[in-house]
């Protein structure tokens, strides 16, 4: 099992960064449908909280690029990865994008 | 994990081209350094799913905190939900305010009715009228004569209002021109239209400026 997780750091990572940024989206989705009362604080509360979601989402999937650059895989297997890779990473960027919008005072 | 020149190099373009694409869609950057004006404003949102709810919220209040010194935002839980509240909130804002824009955020409306009770001395405060409903450009002339000086609805039977209001909004926000920020908005919802290769036909409906 630790030589599999070893031998696939790439994927695995991806497979997290996939399961986290669902988790994210989630908790953000239940946010937005359980405030019945429709108030600001409660939404930007929940945004505020998912800059840290967002921030190691976008640090793990850095880190996965490194790994697939380093991986002896097949290169269209390579690109299939990147491509999911970089989706994710995209939509990791839109949450922190949220967040911006939230804190437009900066 | 190796370190070598040309890992580095392609995860700096890999992580420059998601932000491009991010700051030219989002416009990020288009909202920096903007002063706060000295007006009011009131935005009120339809009845619609939660979600939906919450996330005019989210993007409408976050930029009327930011532009105006002072506003509120109602949601709808039904048809006539909130009107009193609404009217007596728009009345004190046009005593109190020199300059008072509204935001109507909702599907076809007949919000000019709730308009109606209020003298038309305070209406004359009444700057923008911003209305995402189909087919209410057709009540220009109403709103124009109660004392809006901007009207900006979209014409043709369906509206657009989705993809324009996220581009007005900020627009506004920058420029405080409505004139200028309809156009601008236009401009990028038909860059955006035409990037997702949707129907000619749109440009009927974009925001348009009375």
């Amino acid at each position: 099992m630790k030589e599999l997780f070893i031998k696939h750091k790439g994927i695995w990572l991806i497979l997290l960064n996939l399961i986290l940024l669902s988790i994210c989206i989630l908790i953000l989705f239940s946010f937005f449908n359980s405030n019945k009362d429709f108030e600001y604080q409660i939404i930007s509360k929940a945004v505020n909280r998912s800059l840290l979601f967002s921030l190691v989402l976008i640090t793990l999937n850095i880190m996965s690029v490194f790994y697939l650059l380093n991986s002896k895989y097949k290169l269209s297997l390579k690109l299939v990865l990147f491509l999911i890779n970089f989706i994710v990473f995209i939509v990791s960027m839109l949450l922190l994008h949220f967040y911006f919008i939230i804190n437009v005072d900066y | 994990m190796r370190f070598n020149l040309k890992n580095i190099v392609f995860v700096v373009v890999y992580v420059l081209t998601a932000v491009a694409l991010i700051f030219y869609f989002t416009e990020i950057p288009i909202s920096l350094k903007t002063p706060k004006n000295n007006y009011a404003a009131i935005a009120i949102r339809d009845n619609v799913s939660n979600l939906e709810k919450n996330g005019s919220l989210v993007f409408t209040q976050a930029y009327l905190n930011k532009k105006y010194k002072h506003n509120i935002y109602f949601t709808q839980s039904f048809r006539e939900d909130k009107k009193q509240q609404f009217i007596d909130s728009l009345k004190m804002f046009l005593s109190k305010f020199e300059k008072v824009d509204v935001y109507l955020l909702a599907h076809h409306n007949y919000y000019y009715n709730w308009f109606q009770g209020i003298d038309a001395e305070a209406l004359s405060h009444l700057n923008l009228v911003y209305n995402t409903g189909c087919g209410n450009a057709a009540d220009s002339l109403i709103y124009k004569n109660l004392g809006a000086k901007y009207y900006i609805a979209h014409s043709g039977k369906k509206s657009i209002s989705p993809i324009f209001y996220f581009y007005f909004l900020r627009r506004l926000d920058v420029t405080n021109h409505p004139k200028q920020a309809t156009a601008q908005a236009n401009r990028q919802l038909l860059k955006v239209l035409k990037f997702l290769r949707i129907s000619n036909e749109i440009e009927e409906h974009e925001g348009t400026i009375y």
